[in-house]
Parts: structure tokens; sequence; C-alpha cells
């Protein structure tokens, strides 16, 4: 996949992980797994992309005696998810004029 | 390689990042360990799925999606901006060939210094022992003058053993602390200098 194709889908894919509640690293890679399969390494970058941006914040917490990053979407974050999607369903109408259904 | 050893690494691979986003990339990763291990995986496996420590830094540094795709510049990129980079990259790669002439020039004294740090710590350990022996070869001497010819020197030969052996005991446990010392300076000097070494290694 393109390079900033894929990093564009890869800011959606964690974005739509964390839509509903907060979460952290290890639980953000196990739900995309299947979607997108991603390491800690290439989460990182991803994560601080998206603080940097707003689309998301953090939160420290405790969590069995050690802390534990949080990562929440923000209201700028959910309308990224949402211009990201209509991105995703235009890409695939456009895919399905072009080459229909075939693979 | 442990856990502890793949951090050690990236750390030395994040020598040029600010020393805050240092300490955040390892709360990371330390946390991401965490909870994988709570989640069963093995320190092998966890460290499998990480990556090498040098990918992981590279990552980190580069915002790199696929470990083996470098972004090339932009075709709209001005020719100055790119001689810019290529002047950086060039400096950058004259100074680590520097460094890593000085990790060798370091190299070379410390080998025989740490040689004789480690002869040193063996004869440390037979220090004791040697007390020991020698102290009981004088106590039993000392019993058989005592039986042969008694008197006061055969008194003074076993109580000398006996304090030989004494002091020989309580030696144990400092040439133990001493010769664990000594090795851990031998071992902490290599590890600086392969730091140094290995850490510039991978820029040039």
């Amino acid at each position: 996949m393109d390079v900033q194709l894929k990093k564009g889908v890869l800011d959606l894919c964690v974005l739509h992980a964390i839509r509903k509640n907060e979460s952290y690293g290890y639980r953000i890679i196990s739900d995309l797994q299947g979607i997108m399969d991603i390491s800690e390494s290439t989460l990182y970058p991803i994560l601080k992309r998206l603080e940097a941006s707003g689309y998301l914040t953090t939160r420290t917490a405790e969590h069995n005696g050690r802390l534990r990053r949080y990562y929440k979407i923000t209201r700028d974050g959910l309308k990224k998810l949402e211009s990201g999607k209509k991105d995703l369903l235009e890409i695939h109408s456009i895919y399905k004029k072009l080459f229909g259904d075939r693979l | 390689m442990t856990y502890n050893e793949w951090r050690d690494e990236l750390k030395s691979n994040l020598m040029s990042v600010p020393e805050s986003e240092q300490r955040r990339v390892l709360a990371y990763y330390a946390e991401a360990y965490a909870d994988r291990r709570e989640a069963g995986y093995s320190e092998r496996a966890i460290i499998a799925e990480f990556g090498a420590p040098y990918d992981a830094a590279q990552k980190i540094l580069h915002e790199k999606v696929d470990e083996d795709i470098h972004l090339p510049p932009s075709p709209a990129e001005p020719e100055e901006r790119s001689e810019k980079r290529e002047k950086k990259v060039k400096k950058r790669r004259r100074s680590n060939i520097f460094l890593i002439i000085i990790g060798i020039l370091i190299l070379i004294p410390l080998c025989p210094i740490a040689l004789a740090l480690i002869i040193a710590s063996v004869a440390l350990c037979v220090a004791p022992f040697a007390m020991c022996l020698g102290g009981a070869g004088y106590f039993f001497s000392g019993i058989w003058f005592l039986f042969e010819h008694g008197g006061a020197h055969a008194c003074m030969t076993i109580g000398a053993g006996i304090a030989f052996v004494g002091v020989g005991v309580i030696l144990f446990p400092v040439v133990f602390k001493l010769v664990k010392l000594l090795w851990n300076l031998i071992g902490m000097a290599f590890t600086a200098v392969s730091y140094t070494l290995r850490g510039k290694e991978h820029t040039v």
C-alpha cells in the first residue's frame, strides 16, 4: 500500500478503535487485529501524531500497581474520523466503478 | 536478548532525541511490555513482536509506517533543501566515523586493563582458600609438634593456624563483594564502549 495512504488509513483505524471508549496501547493493537495488523513500534508515532493534531488526548492512571496511558478521542478526532469514513467510501465507490467486483 | 537489554539498546538508539521524549518512549514500551506479560506472552515473544530496537527507534525518529520504506523527497522540493539535507547527512557520517575511531582507541588500552583486573580477581578468590588451608596446615602441624616436643612454640603454631583459618573465613564475603564489583566495572566499561560503537555504526 502507498505509504501516505497507509498512514492515513492507520490514523483512521486508531481513531476508530477509541471512538466509543478511551483505550490503551495494547488494547488498540488487539482491537485492530484482523483489520490492520500493527505493532507497538508502528502505533507509537501514530498516537503521537494524532495527539499533536488534537485528535486525541491522553491521561495516565494507575493499573495493577503501575502506570498506564489511556487515549481518548476528541471532538476534532470524531470529525476527522467521519471525514475519513467518507473518503474511504468514496475510494470504494471509485474502485467499484473502475474494477467492478473483480479483485 | 532480555527485555532490559532490548530497552537499553532502544535507549542508546534514541540519544539524538530530547530526554523528555526518550522517557516517554521508554514508558510507552514498558507499559506495552507489562500489558503483554499480563496477557500471557513470554518475554521472548514480546521482544520478537517489538522488533529490533534499532528499527523501533527509526520509526520513532522518522515516523515510518513500513520498515523498508524510506519516504523520498517530494518532486516539488527545492534543490537547496535537498542539498542542505545531504550536507547534514555527510556531517553526521563524518562525526560518526570519528566516534568509532575514538571508541576503538579506547578499547585498545581497555583490553589489557580488563585482563589484569580479571587475573587480579582470580588471585583474590584464591586468597581466602589459601589462608584457610595454610591455617589448617599450621594447626595440625602445631598439634603434631605439641605431642612430639610440647612447649610454647607448639601452642603458638596452633594459635596461628586457628587465626589464619579465622581470617580466611572472614575474607570470603569481603573478597566475593570485591570481585563482584570488579567484574561489574569491567562489564560497565565494555558496555559503554560497545554502545558508543554500535549506536553510531547504524547511522553511518
